[in-house]
């Protein structure tokens, strides 16, 4: 009898209750909505900010070897932000979000990497060469698709 | 694995929303695991067992000894 009970004591006071502080952190699903919300405003704010600077590379309002450096520099800082914003975006996950973001991610890498074998071979019938824009823009919307896939899986 | 996290749940009146508040853990994750469409890590079904003041396996009971 003992040891039925000592296993449940023991059980019991291995995992502590989430404290205040980190319930709190994680703000529960309106926290986790306005923070999905912020980071999704980010990546589209960033994805904004690359094409800007590509415009404006493409264009001749500069034509300064330096100023064209320093627009070219400015999405590759910026995106050291991002990445930040991203990291502390999936730290903020449960197991079972991220087991979406995974899913979502090897869908994405496994239907890019068939599209790029396959597209190379096109390439060699005299295809243009393949845009690597127009390859992040399909592995974002395959990603975004993988995301939806998980969570109708999951609801 | 099956589990009565439903029932634990209703048996305290909490919403799945109060409850992922507990676990810190989202709504949808409360949803897929009393759904059984979810079965949780380890340290998440300690977690559970913690918040209703029970065992794992007065929790969870797996399929298989049924």
């Amino acid at each position: 009898m003992s040891s039925k009970h000592d296993q449940k004591e023991s059980e019991v006071d291995m995992i502590q209750p989430l404290d205040d502080t980190t319930r709190s952190r994680r703000g529960g699903d309106a926290g986790r909505i306005r923070h999905s919300l912020f980071t999704a405003a980010v990546l589209i704010g960033y994805a904004l900010l690359v094409a800007g600077a590509g415009l404006l590379l493409d264009s001749d309002l500069l034509t300064g070897r330096l100023a064209r450096w320093h627009v070219a520099a400015v999405p590759a800082i910026a995106a050291v932000a991002v990445f930040v914003v991203f990291l502390r975006y999936l730290s903020r996950m449960d197991e079972l979000e991220r087991r979406v973001q995974l899913e979502a991610l090897a869908l994405a890498g496994g239907v890019g990497w068939l599209l790029i074998s396959s597209y190379w071979v096109f390439e060699e019938l005299g295809l243009p060469e393949a845009d690597a824009g127009n390859l992040v823009l399909a592995l974002s919307v395959i990603y975004t698709i993988g995301q939806v896939i998980g969570w109708r899986r999951y609801r | 694995v099956k589990n009565r996290l439903k029932v634990l749940r209703a048996e305290r009146d909490w919403t799945q929303a109060r409850l992922a508040e507990e676990l810190g853990v989202s709504r949808q994750t409360v949803n897929a695991l009393e759904t059984g469409k979810y079965d949780p890590s380890l340290p998440l079904a300690f977690r559970i067992a913690r918040v209703f003041g029970s065992t794992i396996e007065e929790v969870f009971v797996d399929d298989a000894n049924e």
